[in-house]
């Protein structure tokens, strides 16, 4: 393996394929950054100008480009509140905090270095134990996804702050959302009211940008003429070396748990950073930080999100099978070169594969040196004044409801959430859980039916297979901690007051 | 902060009551003992308007109360009408035209100056057109007229 490896950097070291990185990187970061766009816009809109290349050096490009797109993606959640990426949606709870406070150097920089550590350890991962964590993979079924969808949800009690009932009502109305249009097996449309727009569902980016952009427009729009704005002083400091080693534990523990996640076919970057900020939050000395611009609240999502880049490659590389969205485009870009993915793919053609894990190193590095340079220039656009920001932040918001489905009833759905979500907000109504039960919603239903099909109504099908109790025991054990330690706390402390 | 609280979980409440009317239109499992396309979504309703109820009667009994204003509620008002407006028109006008003229009314509204109106309108249908139309071709609302 070490003498393909470094056959891998040989190959790299070309000039073709060391500015296929840096082009791959800068334009994935871009792509990331926009509203609306994604790893997998990004790598379908790149895929056809590689037909022309060398199979590893289109390979490269589109592969640096996804590792970049991940990182992008927290830029605008932490400028403007709006996730660039679905696997952004959770840096925005801490990176705009931090932003808000004064510190976007420190947000942004903290989730650069985090994102560059966690693709380092995923790429590690991916060398060196692909097989055996695609074989980890290949264990989940039916079962195992819905007990896995079920902790995702399970994470609702921590981001529900100060009032559990709305939080859960949040995540009740997000899961109902993700009922609406067709059935997923029995083909039958359910909530659509005669709508054709609906056959397919609420589509999840245009509601996640109307909750998300839309509703901080209304926000800013209320600041600037409610002449409620405070003018604040932006600090253009980054991350300095003591907070890099105090969130070394956070970084590690993002990147195990996206690796491991992003493995998951189906499962991804998004669900990886939602579990990564649950369980920093649980281990971390002041979870009350959490929600309030916490840097680890940072570093473990983003950490967490690119280390599924590494984690999503696995499955592909080692079996054939897609761990993503964006690796299912991957394996159309394979095969467009004549690779067969799969285990085969190692023996016969060991030059791409190990040029292709050279590169996500090189990736991760060539990220870390171009999201400094554009740090400075982030911060910049920060001191643009509301009355520029709030307009162009909503004509952005159009073009990334409207690129889902090319259709203007998306941009209605977005208006609509965006109004709602200003609305829930004022009266303390936390979004997260909506976000992040439209995120599992479909994978919860969907296998837990296929799971009762495959069983035949038989409910045992969840208790007699290991993985699938041991995530549902977590499941339980992860919503039922914070409410128990909400009630102890509340218990001394009225104990204290008598 | 009360009152609020107490109407949205009302609307909830109304809306999941709705739907739940809207399951029993639904079909049934072909396979015995399985769960049909009914199930789930009359279970996560069931359980919002159980959670409604708790969150009504919370704020029923709760002696606390934060206030929650809309300070120019009337200009926000209008600020949501350009909105609206502006969606409206992109069907006409298409994407470059309506954003144009949104971005200006919105910077206006927001106390801008006319220059940094028409200099902001300008460069980001520039930027739009450059970047998402000619470098990364995505779709974007095209009008009747454009």
């Amino acid at each position: 393996m070490l003498d393909n490896l470094l056959l891998g950097f040989t190959i790299l070291l070309t000039w073709q394929n060391l500015s296929a990185v840096i082009i791959g990187v800068s334009i994935g970061i871009i792509i990331g950054a926009l509203p609306g766009l994604g790893p997998s816009i990004g790598v379908a809109l790149l895929l056809p100008f590689t037909f022309g290349m060398d199979s590893s050096t289109g390979l490269i490009l589109l592969t640096a480009l996804y590792m970049g797109a991940e990182y992008g993606g927290s830029i605008s959640a932490i400028l403007i509140g709006t996730p660039g990426t679905a696997a952004a949606v959770v840096t925005v709870i801490d990176g705009y905090a931090l932003n808000q406070k004064g510190f976007p150097g420190k947000s942004l920089s903290t989730s650069l270095y985090a994102s560059t550590v966690g693709g380092l350890i995923s790429v590690l991962f991916l060398v060196l134990l692909s097989v055996p964590l695609a074989k980890f993979a290949l264990k989940f079924g039916p079962p195992e996804y819905f007990a896995l969808g079920f902790f995702g949800l399970a994470i609702i009690s921590s981001l529900s702050g100060k009032s559990l009932a709305k939080g859960l009502i949040m995540a009740i109305v997000g899961l109902v959302i993700t009922t609406v249009g067709i059935d997923p097996i029995s083909g039958a449309p359910r909530f659509t009211f005669g709508r054709m727009e609906l056959l397919e569902g609420i589509p999840f980016l245009p509601a996640l940008i109307g909750l998300f952009a839309i509703s901080e427009v209304f926000t800013m729009l209320e600041e600037m003429l409610g002449g409620t704005k405070v003018t604040r002083k932006i600090s253009g400091s980054l991350i300095s070396w003591k907070e890099i080693k105090s969130l070394i534990p956070t970084v590690l523990r993002g990147a195990t748990v996206g690796t491991f996640v992003g493995s998951i076919p189906g499962a991804g970057g998004n669900i990886a950073s939602w579990i990564s900020y649950d369980l920093e939050k649980r281990f971390s000395k002041h979870p009350e930080e959490f929600g309030k611009g916490s840097m680890a609240g940072i570093a473990a999502p983003e950490s967490s999100n690119n280390a599924s880049v590494g984690g999503a490659l696995i499955p592909l590389l080692s079996l054939g099978v897609p761990g993503s969205p964006t690796t299912a485009i991957l394996i159309g870009a394979l095969i467009m070169h004549g690779l067969q993915p799969g285990p085969r793919l190692f023996v016969t053609n060991p030059d791409v594969v190990y040029s292709l894990f050279a590169s996500l190193f090189l990736a991760c590095i060539v990220m870390l040196f171009v999201g400094l340079s554009f740090t400075p220039l982030w911060i910049k656009i920060l001191e643009l004044p509301m009355s520029t920001m709030a307009p162009v932040v909503f004509a952005l918001s159009v073009i990334g409801a409207f690129s889902v489905r090319s259709m203007i009833f998306d941009v209605v759905l977005a208006f609509i959430f965006g109004v709602f979500g200003y609305i829930l907000k004022k009266y303390g109504f936390p979004l997260a859980p909506i976000v992040l039960a439209m995120v599992l919603g479909f994978m919860v239903e969907a296998n837990f039916r296929r799971a009762m099909l495959l069983s035949r109504g038989d409910l045992m099908i969840f208790i007699t297979r290991p993985l699938c109790v041991a995530l549902l025991i977590l499941a339980l054990l992860s919503f039922m901690v914070p409410i128990y330690k909400e009630w102890k706390a509340n218990r001394v402390q009225l104990s204290s007051q008598k | 902060m009360r009152r609020g609280t107490f109407i949205i979980s009302l609307i909830i409440l109304l809306g999941m009551s709705f739907l739940l009317t809207q399951t029993y239109n639904l079909p049934k499992s072909l396979v015995p003992h399985v769960p049909g396309p009914d199930f789930l979504p009359r279970v996560y309703i069931n359980l919002g308007i159980i959670l409604c109820l708790i969150l009504v009667v919370k704020t029923y009994r709760s002696q606390r109360d934060v206030t929650v204003s809309f300070p120019r509620l009337g200009m926000l008002g209008v600020g949501s009408l350009i909105m609206v407006t502006y969606i409206v028109i992109m069907k006409v006008l298409g994407y470059f035209l309506a954003t144009f003229l949104f971005i200006g009314s919105l910077v206006k509204l927001m106390r801008g100056k006319n220059t940094s109106a028409l200099l902001v309108s300008a460069l980001f249908v520039v930027f739009t057109y450059i970047v998402f139309l000619r470098l990364f071709s995505l779709p974007l609302p095209m009008g009747m007229l454009f």
